[in-house]
């Protein structure tokens, strides 16, 4: 059984308890840099969608039911692929001397950035069940459960990107001014503040525009945590949503797959290169 | 048992004539097939073994390749050709507190450290109050690192690396840590673990340092082995010919 496992991933579970200790310092560094801590961050995502309720229902009159929960939930899931890969970015920069004196797999950095943000995406995510305790809105349980599943395809495109750029930002400065801008653009073309189905229903789009909206991966997961979690799977996101989902997830792993080879080819500069 | 094995091992580095910074500049410069570096040889095909239990002390002028020999056996970088086998858990001294956190309390900070070293939690849970002791902090270990003074800090980083117990300490020149008290404590227990039978890989150009401190000597200049043998010999012979070589320059 052993020797199926490659030896860098049985590497990285040698390691896993510097992971988990890398993991809890970034979650207690993050919770103790301000008094009030985790509420503070609980706060954030709040207030950003009070403001977008305000703005999109009562001045943009946009009408859709339960506007407010579908954005809250939407946002929360897009807060944590944002900060993952604001911070995942300059991980490798950001322990500097660790990389430059002692040996681990480096691949520990952007696992630890990704591990600490699901630590926090969570924790926030109890949070948003307690909201439902209430102000009690129908959820069909089952589709509840899938909503792990899906989690776990953000997670694997998060991963692709950040060992992609973790590795790369070592060596050109400018990845991360590209990341900052690029997400930006990738929140709003993605379906958080509308839905999939709107934007795919619009006359004035071009076709390839609805593809290329079809592609993004994030716009079959943020399809389903907008409807699965309140209608069901009665009400599909958008037409052909079961295989554009697939596509997704096949470009996820392409790209975990793309990343994990960059990264292991670029490794081994880091020392050399900060 | 031969601990380390190193077998004709180069390191190149690459400078760049221009150091090209963004992703931007790099893909101009390639379309224009502008991208010309220097290249710098810091190892040429050093070829050396340790026994186990042997303190070996790496000698040479500035820039003759020691640190990049340290930093190999660390696994922090790899050699451009050649192979360097290390048979067993290194701890190097190079980065001596490299994991530590401003935030973090002290104690959480031994944890993390101690993890880096590759000591297992329930390792590091037995012998806390050991390293505590030893640092003689005991009433800070639950403030954060920021209030600790340098010296504090790099007496609890020298006690978590003297209680890691890997088989090979690797050191960039020798180790002074703390106040005179501290340092003479922890110049005593290097001797100590030296005395046990763990090895050591010292890169100093203190001349008398590596004689007082080590069996073996391996004097290497501009990236290349010029001699290695026994300690008092090496340091002879490299002393001669600095001494010949500035009779030549006067």
């Amino acid at each position: 059984m052993r020797a199926f496992i490659p030896q860098s991933l049985r590497e990285i579970w040698r390691y896993r308890e510097v992971l988990l200790l890398l993991i809890g310092r970034d979650l207690k560094v993050r919770y103790r840099s301000s008094a009030l801590g985790f509420f503070w961050s609980l706060l954030n995502p709040l207030l950003q969608v009070a403001v977008f309720v305000l703005v999109f229902k009562f001045i943009l009159k946009v009408r859709e039911d339960n506007f407010a929960f579908k954005v809250l939930f939407c946002y929360m899931a897009w807060m944590f692929f944002n900060q993952t890969i604001l911070d995942g970015t300059v991980c490798i920069a950001q322990n500097t001397a660790l990389v430059r004196t002692t040996y681990f797999p480096r691949v520990i950095l952007p696992l630890g950035t990704l591990g600490s943000n699901l630590v926090h995406f969570g924790l926030v995510g109890v949070m948003f069940i307690l909201i439902f305790w209430v102000h009690p809105v129908h959820v069909p349980l089952g589709c509840a459960f899938a909503v792990p599943l899906f989690v776990l395809l953000q997670m694997t495109l998060m991963l692709g990107l950040l060992l992609m750029l973790s590795s790369l930002s070592v060596f050109y400065s400018d990845v991360r001014f590209v990341v900052n801008t690029f997400i930006q653009l990738w929140f709003f073309l993605s379906p958080i503040l509308y839905s999939a189905a709107q934007a795919l229903g619009s006359e004035k789009a071009a076709g390839w525009m609805k593809t290329a909206f079809k592609l993004n991966p994030l716009t079959p997961i943020m399809g389903a945590y907008r409807t699965l979690l309140l209608e069901g799977w009665e009400h599909l996101p958008f037409e052909g949503f079961w295989s554009w989902l697939g596509v997704a997830a096949g470009l996820s792993v392409a790209l975990l797959v793309v990343g994990w080879v960059v990264f292991r080819r670029l490794e081994w500069k880091f020392a050399e290169q900060l | 048992m031969k601990i380390i094995e190193c077998a004709q091992i180069s390191k190149r580095f690459r400078i760049p004539h221009v150091r090209v910074y963004t992703l931007k500049q790099a893909f101009i410069r390639h379309v224009r097939r502008q991208t010309t570096y220097d290249e710098l040889w810091a190892l040429r095909e050093v070829s050396f073994t340790v026994e186990e239990g042997e303190s070996l002390g790496g000698g040479g002028p500035n820039g003759a390749g020691k640190s990049t020999l340290l930093a190999i056996l660390a696994r922090v970088i790899r050699p451009t050709t050649g192979s360097a086998r290390v048979n067993g858990r290194v701890c190097s001294l190079l980065g001596l507190g490299a994991g530590f956190n401003e935030e973090l309390t002290g104690r959480e900070n031994v944890y993390l450290n101690a993890a880096l070293l590759g000591m297992a939690r329930a390792e590091v849970h037995r012998n806390y109050d050991s390293i505590v002791a030893f640092a003689e902090l005991g009433e800070f270990m639950d403030a954060p690192l920021k209030a600790y003074s340098s010296g504090m800090r790099v007496r609890l980083a020298f006690s978590v690396a003297v209680h890691a117990d890997p088989q090979i300490y690797l050191l960039d020149e020798v180790l002074a840590v703390g106040d005179a008290h501290f340092s003479r404590k922890s110049a005593e227990k290097m001797a100590e673990l030296r005395r046990s039978g763990r090895t050591t890989v010292l890169a100093s150009h203190d001349l008398t340092a590596v004689c007082e401190l080590c069996s073996r000597a391996l004097w290497i200049e501009r990236g290349q082995v010029i001699a290695l043998g026994r300690a008092p010999e090496v340091v002879q012979a490299y002393t001669r010919a600095v001494m010949e070589a500035d009779a030549r320059g006067a």
